[in-house]
C-alpha cells in the first residue's frame, strides 16, 4: 500500500516536470493558450496605452484604423484596450470561483469521507440538495439577490460548483482513509485535521487537480454567461461577457464587436478543458486510456 | 401554413369542444367552415384584406384592463379593444369625438356635458349607453369597487379626485362636474385608462374583466397567455367598419437582437421597440420600412437637490452633458436636441427659444464647478439597464469626469431601478436617468408633471418640494393648463419652464427621443405616429 | 454552459434506494421552495411600487402613490411579516396551490400548464438530437482512435459544449432565420394558425384533434432552439461515448469476442452499445439539469413560450409567485428525470438488477 503512495506522489512531481504533460499538439497548444491568457490579463494592460473606458467621438471605427488596431466600439473606445483589459474580470472570476469551489468542495468531501457515518450522511445530502437545482439558476438567484459584481459572481459560481468536487473528494478520501498510512498516522496519535491535510491530501492531489481544472472551464463558462445576462461586471469596466452582450446590437453592422470577445472567451474555455483533459490523462490512472 | 381566417369561436368554446375526445375530425370541419365563411366575406372587400398582423411588444401579463396598467403591450391591447369618449389621432393634437358625439363645456369650465353616440355595439352584442360610461369610470374612482382586480393601479383615480359628480340624465348623456376646472379633461378621457367597457361584461366577469375585456373597438379579445402573446380578432361591427386584417397578435419579444432578426425574417410585422443601434442597418434593408417616428418623449436626468444642494453645481452638470454624443451614440440618430426643454417638438407648446436651457458648455461648467469648490467631489449616477439608459449613463459619466467631478455609476434592471427612484435614501440617488412618454400630446403631461412640487418627480426623485418657492409651481401649472388660447398657453409654459430651469435646475434635459417604428414592407395603413407613442391604432392596417 | 463531471457518481444499487429517493423528493422541494422564497425577497425592487404608479405616475402625488402601494401590498399579502408569508406559501404548496401572479392575477398552475409542455418538448427534442449526434460522432472517434478524425471530433465536441447557448442561438437565428430564411425564429407556432391547446403538447393535440397540419410548423419552430440546446450537450455525449466505447473495446470480453472471430460491427452492436448505454443514460440525467438551465437562455432568445421564459419574466417583474412556480417546476422536472434515469439504470445494468 505504501508503495502506491510513493508512486502517486512522485507521479505528480514528474508530471509537472513536463514528462507527461502537454503531449500532442492539442494539449500543447491549450497549455500555451491558458498561459498566454494569464500573462495578458496580468501584465497586458501595462502595454496598452489607450484608456479602455474613455469615450471619444470616433465611433465604430473598423479594424486597422489609425491608432486603433482593432478599431473602436459604439462609444468610440479603443477595442484593443478593451479586449486586453476585458480579460481580467473573466480570469479573475474563473480562478477565484474555482478556488472557492475547490476549498469548499474538497474540505466538505474529505471530512465526509474521513469521518464517515452521520457526518458523511448529512454533508452529502446537503451536496445532493445543491445538485438537485440546475446550477445556472442557483447562481442567478445568488447573484441577483446580492448585487452583480465580482464578489457575488465568485461566491455564486463557487457555491454552485462545490458539490461536484465534494463528491469526487469524498470518493477519494473514503479510499484513502482505509489505507495503511492513515491507520498508522491515527495510531501514532496524529490529529484529524493534520491527517487530512498532510497525509491524505497529497495522495489525492492528482485526480483532484485534474477535476479542479475541468471545473475552471465550467466556471469560466458561467462567468461569461452571467456577464452576458447583465449579472456580471458592470460597465464601463471592460469585460468580455458584457462586451458580447453590448456588441450584439451590432451583429449585422460591426460583427467584430461580438466575434472578438466571444472568440476569446470560447478559446479560454476550450483551452481550459483540454488542459484539464491532459492533466487527467497524466495524473489520474482511471482516466488515462 | 394554412390560414384559417377570422372566426367567432372563442377559446373557451373551443376548449370545451376539444375536451370531448374523439371528436377531432368534427372540430377540423368546424374550423374549416369558419375559415371559408370568413374568406368569402372578405373577398368582396376590394383592398388588401385578411391575414395576421403581429406586433412585437415588451411583455404581457395577460390582463387587459383600463384600470390596471401592467405592461405597455397589455395596454396596447386595451387601446385596440376599447374606445373612449374622446380620441387622439396623433395627426392633430386635439381630442376628437369618439363615443361622445359632441360636448358642451360650461363657462366656468366646471361642467362637461357629453352627448353620446347612438347605435354603437359592444363585442358582446350589447348597445353602448351612458350606463357603460358610469360603470367604467366609477370602478376606478371607488376604492371598494368589486370589479377592481388585485393590484390594480387605477390611472383614472386622479381625475376622480377632482370630481364633484358624475351623472347620466338619460341613456345618451353623461355629465361630468369638476371641483376645479381642468382643460386637459378631454385629453385625459382619450387616454387608455379612460376607455369604456361594457357594463354587462363588468357585471358578468367582475374583477376578471381583464381576462375578458369587452369594448367597442376595432378588435375583440380572443386569447392571451402571460409572458407570450395576446390574440385579437377583427370586429365585424366596429362603428368605423371592419378592419382589413383578420387577426392582430401582440407578441412578447424581449431580446433586442431577436426583435431585429424577426423583423427581417418577417416573423414580426411591426414594432416600436426596435433597438436604436439597428436603425441604420434596417434603413438599408429592402425587407422593412423605417418610419420617421415623432421625437415625442423626454429623456432626462433628474438631480436630487438633497444630495447636490448647490444650484451652480447642478447647472454645471447640465452644461457638461454632450447631447450630440447622446444622439449619435445612444440613440443612433433617433433623437433631437431638446430645444423646447421638456416639451417635445410634436406638441403645440413646443418653443425653440428655450434651446439655451440645454446648451452644452464644458469650459463654463468647469468654471462653475471650481467656483463652487466641487472639483473632485464624488457624484453618483444611476440608470436602468435596458434600452438607451446604460449607454447614456456611460456618456454622461465621461462628461462629468471631464468637468472635474468623480463619478460612480450603477445600472440595474428596470424593476429594481424603478423602486430606487422612489427611495431618496438610495446610495445612488444623486443623478437619475429616466424618461417620460406622454400618452396624449399635451404640455400638462410633460412639464405639468415634471415641475410639480408633489409626486414622483418633485418629491421622490428630485426633492424639489424641499426648495423655497416650489409650492407656487402647483398653482402656476394649474393656471397654465387652463388657459383657453393656445398661443397664450404656450407663452405661459415657456415662462414657467425658463424660470424653473434657471432658478432650480433639478432636471437636465438630455434629448427628445423617439420609439422608432419599423414594419415589414407589406404592412400598409398602420398609424405609425400613434405606435411611436405606444398607442395601437391598427383599424386601417393591412398586411 | 455544460457541467463537466467526469466521474460517474456512485449510483443506486437497489430498487429500495429508488423508493427512498422518491420519498426524498418532497424534502428537496421544501428546501428549494425556501431558497426561492428567500432569494426573491432579497431581490431589490418590490412589485407594489411598480404596480402603484403604473400608467399615471405623473398625475399622482407621493402620498397617493405610497397609499396605493400600501393598498396593493395588502391585497397581495406582502404587508404581513415574512415568516407569516412563508408559512402561508408553504401551506398553499401543501395543498398544491401555487397561487396567482401579482401581475394579472393569473393562476400559476394554468401558466405552468401552458409553459411546461413547451419546455418538455424543447428539452426532449434536444436530448434526442444530442444523443443522435453524440452517438454517431463518439463511436466514430473511438473506432478511428488517434487519427485526425478522432482529434477533430474531440476538438469540435469540446468547442460545441463550451459554446455559450446565447452565442449559438443568436448565430443560428441570423443564419437560418435571416440570411437563408429557412426557419421561423420566434415562438412555438405561427400566429396565423389556430391552435386550441388541450394537452398543450402539440404533437399529441395534433393527433387528438386530428390537426396534422400543425405538425410541420411545430417542427419548424422547434428545430432551431432544440438544436441550439442539443449542440452543447452533444459534444459532451461524444466524449462519454468515445470513452466508454474505448473502455469496452479494451475489456476482456470484447477481446474474447474478437478472438472468437466476431467482426468489429458485431462487437459494437452486441457489447459496446449496450455497455456504453449506461454512462450515456447517467450523463443524460446529470446533464438534464444544465439543459434546463440552458433552456432559460434559449427560450429567451427565441421568445419560446416555456418555463424558462416564464421564470425570466417573473424575475424581471418581481412577480414572486411566478418565480416560485417556475423554479419549483424546473427543479421537480429535474428530480423526476433523475429518478427515471435511476430506473433506466436498473433496467440497463443486469448486474444491478440481480443485487
Amino acid at each position: 500500500m505504501s508503495d502506491t503512495t510513493t508512486v502517486a506522489r512522485s507521479g505528480l512531481r514528474s508530471a509537472f516536470a513536463g514528462r507527461r504533460l502537454g503531449r500532442g499538439p492539442l494539449a500543447a497548444t491549450s497549455w500555451l493558450v491558458v498561459a498566454l491568457f494569464v500573462v495578458i490579463a496580468a501584465v497586458g494592460p501595462l502595454f496598452v496605452g489607450a484608456d479602455p473606458a474613455r469615450n471619444t467621438n470616433d465611433t465604430l471605427l473598423g479594424l486597422g484604423a489609425a491608432g486603433h488596431l482593432l478599431g473602436t466600439d459604439d462609444l468610440g473606445r479603443d477595442e484593443l484596450a478593451r479586449m486586453v483589459h476585458g480579460a481580467r474580470p473573466l480570469l479573475l472570476v474563473s480562478f477565484l470561483s474555482t478556488a472557492l469551489a475547490a476549498l469548499l468542495g474538497i474540505s466538505v468531501g474529505m471530512i465526509a469521507g474521513y469521518a464517515g457515518g452521520r457526518v458523511e450522511w448529512v454533508l452529502m445530502r446537503l451536496m445532493d440538495l445543491a445538485l438537485a437545482f440546475p446550477s445556472m439558476l442557483l447562481i442567478i438567484l445568488i447573484v441577483s439577490a446580492w448585487n452583480p459584481g465580482v464578489a457575488s459572481l465568485v461566491v455564486g459560481i463557487g457555491i454552485a460548483l462545490a458539490p461536484g468536487l465534494a463528491r469526487l473528494a469524498r470518493a477519494l478520501a473514503t479510499r484513502e482513509a482505509g489505507r495503511d498510512y492513515v491507520m498508522a498516522a491515527k495510531l501514532g496519535g496524529t490529529r484529524g485535521p493534520r491527517i487530512l491535510v498532510q497525509e491524505m491530501l497529497p495522495n489525492m492531489a492528482g485526480p483532484m487537480l485534474a477535476q479542479v481544472v475541468m471545473t475552471l472551464s465550467v466556471a469560466a463558462g458561467f462567468a461569461a454567461g452571467l456577464s452576458y445576462l447583465g449579472l456580471g461586471i458592470q460597465p464601463p469596466t471592460p469585460d468580455w461577457g458584457y462586451m458580447v452582450q453590448a456588441g450584439q446590437e451590432f451583429l449585422y453592422t460591426a460583427p467584430r464587436l461580438v466575434v472578438m470577445p466571444a472568440a476569446a472567451t470560447l478559446l479560454f474555455v476550450v483551452a481550459c478543458n483540454f488542459v484539464g483533459d491532459d492533466l487527467r490523462d497524466a495524473l489520474d490512472p482511471r482516466g488515462s486510456r | 401554413m394554412k390560414e384559417l381566417g377570422n372566426h367567432a369561436v372563442s377559446r373557451r368554446q373551443m376548449l370545451r369542444g376539444a375536451s370531448i375526445l374523439g371528436m377531432g375530425a368534427g372540430l377540423t370541419g368546424l374550423l374549416a367552415a369558419c375559415g371559408v365563411a370568413a374568406e368569402e366575406k372578405d373577398a368582396s372587400g376590394g383592398a388588401k384584406t385578411g391575414g395576421t398582423l403581429t406586433l412585437a411588444i415588451d411583455g404581457t401579463s395577460a390582463v387587459n384592463d383600463p384600470a390596471f396598467y401592467t405592461t405597455l403591450g397589455d395596454w396596447m391591447a386595451v387601446d385596440a379593444i376599447c374606445r373612449g369618449l374622446t380620441f387622439i389621432s396623433f395627426e392633430s393634437n386635439e381630442p376628437q369625438a369618439d363615443l361622445a358625439e359632441s360636448w358642451t363645456i360650461s363657462d366656468d369650465g366646471l361642467v362637461y356635458t357629453f352627448k353620446l353616440r347612438q347605435g354603437v355595439t359592444f363585442h358582446d352584442g350589447t348597445t353602448f349607453t351612458s350606463a357603460d360610461v358610469l360603470a367604467s369610470f366609477n370602478r376606478q374612482f371607488n376604492d371598494a369597487d368589486k370589479t377592481l382586480p388585485k393590484g390594480s393601479s387605477r390611472p383614472l383615480k386622479s381625475v376622480g379626485a377632482n370630481l364633484a359628480a358624475l351623472t347620466a340624465p338619460d341613456a345618451n348623456t353623461v355629465v361630468v362636474k369638476l371641483i376645479k376646472p381642468d382643460r386637459t379633461l378631454l385629453g385625459r378621457l382619450s387616454d387608455i385608462g379612460a376607455r369604456i367597457i361594457s357594463k354587462a361584461a363588468l357585471e358578468k366577469y367582475g374583477a376578471d374583466i381583464g381576462k375578458n375585456l369587452i369594448g367597442t373597438g376595432p378588435f375583440k379579445f380572443s386569447a392571451a397567455t402571460s409572458g407570450q402573446s395576446i390574440t385579437l380578432e377583427a370586429f365585424d361591427k366596429f362603428r368605423l367598419g371592419k378592419p382589413p386584417i383578420d387577426r392582430l397578435v401582440l407578441q412578447q419579444v424581449t431580446d433586442p437582437s431577436t426583435i431585429v432578426s424577426s423583423l427581417l425574417s418577417g416573423d414580426i410585422s411591426a414594432t416600436q421597440f426596435t433597438p436604436y443601434s439597428a436603425l441604420e442597418q434596417l434603413k438599408g434593408d429592402d425587407a422593412v420600412t423605417v418610419y420617421d417616428t415623432p421625437k415625442s418623449f423626454d429623456a432626462f436626468m433628474m438631480m436630487d437637490v438633497r444630495r447636490i444642494p448647490e444650484l451652480e453645481v447642478r447647472k454645471a452638470i447640465n452644461m457638461a452633458i454632450d447631447r450630440q454624443a447622446l444622439i449619435a451614440q445612444a440613440f443612433f440618430g433617433a433623437a433631437v436636441l431638446p430645444d423646447g426643454y421638456t416639451i417635445p417638438p410634436n406638441q403645440d407648446a413646443h418653443d425653440p427659444s428655450l434651446a439655451d436651457l440645454s446648451a452644452t458648455n464644458v469650459e463654463e461648467a468647469k468654471k462653475l464647478i471650481q467656483a463652487a469648490g466641487a472639483t473632485g467631489r464624488t457624484v453618483r449616477l444611476m440608470a436602468a439597464s435596458d434600452s438607451w439608459h446604460p449607454k447614456a449613463a456611460q456618456i454622461i459619466a465621461q462628461n462629468l469626469t471631464d468637468i472635474g467631478l468623480k463619478v460612480e455609476t450603477d445600472s440595474v434592471d428596470p424593476a429594481a431601478y424603478f423602486n430606487r427612484l422612489y427611495d431618496p435614501a438610495d446610495k445612488f440617488h444623486d443623478l437619475m436617468i429616466w424618461e417620460r412618454n406622454g400618452y396624449y400630446p399635451d404640455a400638462d403631461d410633460m412639464i405639468g408633471s415634471l415641475a410639480k412640487p408633489s409626486g414622483v418627480y418633485g418629491e421622490f426623485m428630485s426633492g424639489f418640494n424641499t426648495l423655497d418657492g416650489s409650492a407656487a409651481y402647483a398653482d402656476m401649472l394649474f393656471e397654465a393648463k387652463n388657459i383657453e388660447d393656445a398661443a397664450a398657453r404656450k407663452a405661459k409654459y415657456t415662462e414657467i419652464q425658463r424660470e424653473w430651469a434657471e432658478k432650480y435646475m433639478t432636471l437636465a434635459m438630455l434629448v427628445n427621443g423617439s420609439n422608432p417604428v419599423v414594419s415589414g414592407k407589406g404592412v400598409e395603413g398602420m398609424n405609425w405616429r400613434a405606435l411611436g407613442n405606444h398607442r395601437c391604432y391598427m383599424d386601417n392596417a393591412s398586411v | 454552459m455544460t457541467t463537466m463531471t467526469i466521474t460517474v457518481p456512485p449510483r443506486l444499487r437497489t430498487p429500495w434506494l429508488i423508493v427512498k429517493r422518491l420519498l426524498a423528493v418532497p424534502l428537496v422541494m421544501l428546501a428549494l421552495a425556501t431558497l426561492v422564497f428567500i432569494a426573491m425577497r432579497l431581490l431589490p425592487g418590490s412589485p407594489a411600487t411598480s404596480l402603484a404608479a403604473g400608467g399615471s405616475s405623473g398625475n399622482m402625488t407621493a402620498a397617493e402613490i405610497t397609499a396605493n402601494a400600501a393598498k396593493i401590498n395588502e391585497a397581495l399579502g406582502l404587508d404581513k411579516p415574512l415568516y407569516e408569508q412563508y408559512f402561508t406559501f408553504l401551506g398553499d404548496l401543501l395543498t398544491m396551490d401555487l397561487g396567482h401572479s401579482f401581475y394579472g392575477n393569473n393562476s400559476i398552475t394554468k401558466l405552468l400548464g401552458d409553459s411546461l409542455p413547451a419546455t418538455i418538448e424543447l428539452t426532449v427534442a434536444s436530448m434526442l438530437i444530442a444523443v443522435l449526434i453524440g452517438m454517431v460522432t463518439g463511436v466514430l472517434a473511438a473506432l478511428r482512435r488517434g487519427t485526425w478524425i478522432d482529434t477533430a471530433t474531440r476538438a469540435i465536441g469540446t468547442v460545441s459544449f463550451s459554446l455559450p447557448w446565447f452565442a449559438l442561438g443568436v448565430l443560428s437565428i441570423v443564419v437560418f432565420g435571416v440570411w437563408l430564411r429557412w426557419l421561423p425564429v420566434i415562438g412555438r407556432l405561427p400566429n396565423a394558425l389556430d391552435y386550441q391547446p388541450f394537452t398543450n403538447f402539440v404533437l399529441l393535440d395534433a393527433i387528438l384533434q386530428d390537426r396534422p397540419e400543425l405538425i410541420l410548423p411545430w417542427l419548424e419552430h422547434l428545430l432551431l432552439p432544440a438544436t441550439t440546446l442539443a449542440l452543447s450537450m452533444a459534444g459532451f455525449i461524444t466524449r462519454i461515448v468515445r470513452a466508454s466505447v474505448l473502455e469496452v473495446l479494451g475489456d476482456d470480453f470484447v477481446r474474447t469476442a474478437r478472438m472468437k472471430g466476431l467482426s468489429n460491427g458485431t462487437i459494437l452492436r452486441r457489447h459496446v452499445l449496450r455497455n456504453s448505454a449506461l454512462p450515456i443514460v447517467t450523463v443524460l440525467g446529470l446533464q438534464f439539469g444544465s439543459l434546463l438551465g440552458g433552456s432559460v437562455i434559449t427560450e429567451t432568445v427565441f421568445s419560446y413560450p416555456g418555463v424558462g421564459n416564464m421564470l425570466v419574466n417573473g424575475i424581471l417583474q418581481r412577480d414572486y409567485p411566478i418565480v416560485q412556480g417556475a423554479a419549483l417546476s424546473i427543479a421537480l422536472l429535474f428530480t423526476l428525470v433523475n429518478v427515471v434515469v435511476d430506473l433506466l439504470y436498473l433496467a440497463l445494468d443486469p448486474r444491478l438488477r440481480k443485487a
